[in-house]
């Protein structure tokens, strides 16, 4: 597919990494002849310099045969000129652009991310929201993907240090017994996926599924971490988004208790929501966050300042919150969160990465989306009546090692396989990959 | 560096030079030559490549800037060891001649340790010509286009192995673009091929005149190069010539895209000027110094033109029997070269307009101390890397010259037949002055001469920076 990319900022040049390794022929206008160079270096893409308001340039970048274009750069303004552009000469092409004025975010169908004209907006604040809301669905996980089917749903998590998955191999650890799926291992940054004899490590990161009914809250032990006590959640910041967030849980019926510094959107706040505590304190006060944490179950720093949001969340961690999730934009930050014992990082930008490459994802699946910083790949297909999948049990099938079958929905119900495991016409399969391979599969997918 | 990686390119590089001698293998076969030299440096190259594969097969398909300079450096020396394989074997040539005569043919250069050309059996002369035609759009190039394995990697090894300033993508993806690029080679040489035949050429005469021809390298098969042909046929060779030392990213826009603009481009029309003038020049001073009829003044001169700008070096008639100055002037051509992303050597035309430009910015800042001047290109400003990458590579390029002449002078050959050979290794154009000109060859020169030759050719190929950097102290550093 010939994409073009406008904008050289994360979301630009994440899109431009992902989709320029998927194969796709991407052209990127950036403009900063810094980056510019950078992208060039580092990537298989084309980049053009200048501002691609200016139409010529759009036009050489191969405006008329793009199949798809993406304008994602800083400036709501920008990329709405961009896409009214594109849309006048090749109103064939599917046009994404990014805007994040609140102006934007309140209506109510931009807001559901609907089309306008052929052309989508979408917005890195909602998909944030979105992947924080995700995230509290699961306790102690630092990445949740959902899927829209049958509830499935992979979780990443920090193994604590007194997991029994320690120091032995895999399939030695009766996962059976948990009806629990380790389908990848963040080993120090490489992005495996484990056999029978991989072997887990104190530092190591997991993915899972599992089909307990209780869902993850049951294996918890499993993982070496406590299960949770407290069900309050402390939200620090009281912006869009937090608010956002407060109203989303407060229909869930979970106690919600928001921090924030101006009085005056103390009292909006208060008024706009029903069941939530507002709090007007400044949440950087040192004794004020570690009592708000003591009772919390998680505590999110959802403030408009990263470097905030990093302090309060260890703050939280020593006053004893179950978990803590900050909000961070910058690349250094969010590598560097984790090892200062940050639960979860919620980057709007990579999270709005996210949501365009599922947007993106191949018609002949049913729904697909990374993990693990885009380094796994994960899809949800149908098992068509003449795959090579129905040709004998799961474990015969030969699969490559880089696959793994995470879960099958049959009859609206999830069940994680077995290598006993026989598919039947009309399954879906979650299978994942590390990031590159997703192309091994097609084998299996199509006729025998 | 990824070292180990480095080594599977390399080894597959090899196994690429030696399975395109299976080409000139089945000529000899269809001949009744004796296929034993090429079928032992076959089996050689390809015995290399298998242990590099199986040494390397944990190779991690990874490439920095470095290994791009390292694997096209090293690559091109061992293309030239391993292509010159045949010539040895076959029992023409000792080794130093043979790694110059393949160093010749994949840098597109064309000089010659052969005496009598029209000895050698059919089947070495063709890989002779084959060595040219891989050597003009580059071997690495090849590669980026055949292997799927590169990703980023590539843009590293495209760098250090195509000519000119900048390198501009034609397409998004960096294997699409090697393919266009190879595929408009091949369209165009298969033209070539016909065209030659249509003008009275053999089948096989074609293909090597248009295999050496398109790359510019101007190997010939016949003692009297294109002199030996018919009128047509050195017409027909002016044009491919031509082709060859234009801009292939001109060709691709104009054949693919139908993108008749990119016939303006400001380095298209300096390298038509440059052609015209001098061809003009050239008649001019004819007119006076021979009685030759118009056509002859103006093929010959046009001929001479074009095969040494484009840095071919085919000949149709000796010109060393012109008036001096249009011996110093072909010099200068030398120099000039063909169009960047093209097969020619030489300075290239873009960096020659480069240079020329700053002279107004110069003379406008004497006038008005305090008048910004900008130089321009394609309406486009250009940028000071460009300036800088062209000032570098000129004063570069001239001290490289300078000391090559001085010493192959020290190994007792005459100062300008030193400067010509010197000149014509470095601009990959073939014939250089006195000893070493048009209608002679290179096998008098001593051995440690034609080693020295042999790497200038490879080291002007790749624009000196290249091979440079493994000199430097940075690169080895981490």
């Amino acid at each position: 597919m010939k994409i073009i990319i406008i904008g050289s900022g994360v979301v630009g040049t994440s899109l431009a990494k992902k989709l320029s390794a998927d194969g796709h022929h991407v052209v990127v206008i950036a403009q900063e002849a810094a980056v510019v160079k950078q992208v060039q270096e580092s990537m298989d893409v084309q980049v053009m310099q200048g501002d691609a308001a200016d139409g010529s340039l759009l036009q050489s970048a191969g405006l008329m045969e793009a199949e798809l274009i993406l304008a994602v750069t800083d400036s709501d303004e920008n990329n709405i000129i961009t896409t009214l552009m594109a849309q006048t000469y090749n109103p064939n092409a599917k046009i994404i652009a990014r805007v994040r004025k609140k102006q934007f975010l309140d209506n109510p169908v931009i807001a559901k991310g609907l089309t306008l004209g052929g052309a989508m907006l979408f917005s890195p604040e909602h998909a944030a929201v979105e992947m924080v809301l995700d995230l509290l669905q699961v306790d102690h996980a630092f990445e949740v993907v959902p899927f829209k089917l049958g509830m499935v749903r992979i979780a990443g998590f920090h193994l604590g240090q007194d997991s029994p998955l320690l120091g032995r191999p895999l399939q030695e650890c009766d996962l059976a017994k948990y009806s629990t799926l380790v389908v990848a291992v963040d080993q120090g940054g490489e992005v495996v996926i484990p056999s029978g004899r991989t072997v887990l490590q104190a530092a190591d990161r997991v993915m899972l599924t599992t089909e307990s009914p209780n869902g993850f809250a049951q294996i918890l032990p499993l993982l070496g971490r406590p299960p949770v006590q407290h069900r309050k959640i402390v939200i620090a910041g009281g912006g869009w988004k937090g608010e956002q967030i407060a109203r989303e849980i407060e229909k869930r019926g979970i106690p919600v208790v928001i921090l924030e510094k101006s009085l005056s959107r103390c009292q909006e706040l208060a008024e706009s929501l029903d069941n939530v505590d507002v709090i007007h304190c400044d949440a950087t006060d040192p004794a004020t966050i570690r009592h708000m944490a003591k009772r919390a179950s998680t505590l999110i720093g959802m403030t408009g300042q990263q470097e905030v949001n990093l302090v309060l969340c260890l703050l939280a961690r020593q006053g004893g919150a179950g978990r803590t999730i900050a909000l961070m934009d910058n690349e250094a930050y969010l590598t560097l969160a984790p090892t200062l014992g940050i639960d979860a990082v919620v980057s709007p930008k990579l999270a709005a990465v996210s949501k365009i490459m599922r947007f993106l994802s191949h018609s002949k699946v049913i729904d697909a989306a990374t993990a693990f910083n885009g380094q796994l790949d994960a899809i949800f297909v149908e098992v068509q009546a003449r795959s090579r999948l129905l040709a004998s049990p799961l474990k015969s099938l030969g699969l490559p090692k880089a696959l793994i079958v995470a879960a099958v929905v049959r009859d609206e119900k999830m069940i994680v396989p077995k290598g006993d495991f026989n598919f039947i016409y009309g399954d879906k399969a979650l299978i994942i990959t590390a990031a590159g391979h997703l192309h091994k599969l097609d084998l299996y997918l199509g006729a025998a | 560096m990824n070292i180990l990686f480095d080594l599977r390119m390399l080894s597959l590089l090899i196994g690429l030079v030696g399975g395109f001698q299976i080409f000139p293998v089945l000529l000899a076969l269809g001949m009744d030559e004796d296929p034993s030299p090429l079928l032992h440096s076959i089996a050689m190259a390809i015995t290399t490549t298998l242990l590099g594969l199986l040494f390397t097969r944990k190779a991690k398909s990874e490439m920095s800037p470095r290994d791009g300079f390292l694997v096209t450096s090293l690559g091109w020396f061992l293309a030239a060891f391993f292509g010159g394989l045949p010539y040895y074997l076959q029992g023409g040539l000792d080794l130093p001649s043979a790694f110059f005569e393949a160093a010749s043919g994949f840098t597109t250069t064309g000089s010659s340790t052969m005496t009598d050309i029209e000895v050698w059996p059919q089947s070495i002369l063709l890989w002779r010509s084959i060595t040219q035609w891989l050597g003009g759009m580059g071997m690495v190039l090849m590669m980026i286009a055949i292997l799927p394995l590169l990703g980023t990697g590539g843009t590293q090894l495209m760098k250090a192995e195509v000519p000119g300033p900048t390198k501009d993508r034609m397409t998004p993806r960096l294997i699409s673009t090697a393919r266009a690029l190879w595929s408009v080679y091949t369209m165009i040489t298969l033209v070539g091929i016909g065209g030659f035949i249509v003008f009275g050429m053999s089948p096989l005469d074609a293909v090597n005149h248009a295999f050496t021809g398109i790359a510019t390298g101007g190997f010939s098969t016949k003692n009297l190069s294109m002199g030996y042909f018919s009128t047509g046929a050195q017409w027909w060779a002016i044009l491919i010539m031509f082709m060859g030392g234009t801009n292939f990213l001109i060709h691709y826009r104009v054949l693919v895209h139908g993108d008749w603009k990119a016939l303006t481009y400001e380095e298209f029309l300096g390298y038509l000027v440059v052609i015209s003038g001098f061809t003009l020049y050239c008649v001019l001073v004819l007119l006076r110094a021979v009685d030759w009829s118009l056509e002859e003044m103006i093929r010959h001169a046009l001929f001479q033109v074009i095969s040494i700008m484009t840095t071919t070096g085919f000949a149709s008639t000796d010109w060393e029997q012109w008036p001096a100055v249009l011996q110093l002037l072909l010099g200068v051509l030398m120099v000039i070269g063909g169009m960047s992303g093209s097969t020619g050597g030489g300075l290239k035309v873009v960096r020659v307009i480069i240079l020329l430009k700053t002279i107004p910015a110069v003379t406008i800042r004497l006038l008005q101390p305090y008048q910004i001047a900008v130089s321009k290109m394609d309406r486009h400003p250009i940028s000071r890397e460009i300036l800088e990458n062209a000032v570098a590579t000129f004063v570069l390029s001239l001290g490289y010259v300078l000391c090559g002449a001085i010493l192959l002078n020290a190994m007792d050959m005459d100062l300008l037949s030193a400067l010509g050979a010197s000149l014509t290794a470095w601009a990959n154009v073939g014939p250089g002055f006195n000893t070493v000109g048009a209608m002679d060859n290179f096998s008098h020169v001593p051995d440690f001469g034609k080693i020295i030759l042999g790497s200038m050719m490879i080291v002007g190929r790749l624009e000196i920076f290249t091979i440079l950097m493994l000199f430097s102290h940075k690169f080895w550093k981490d």
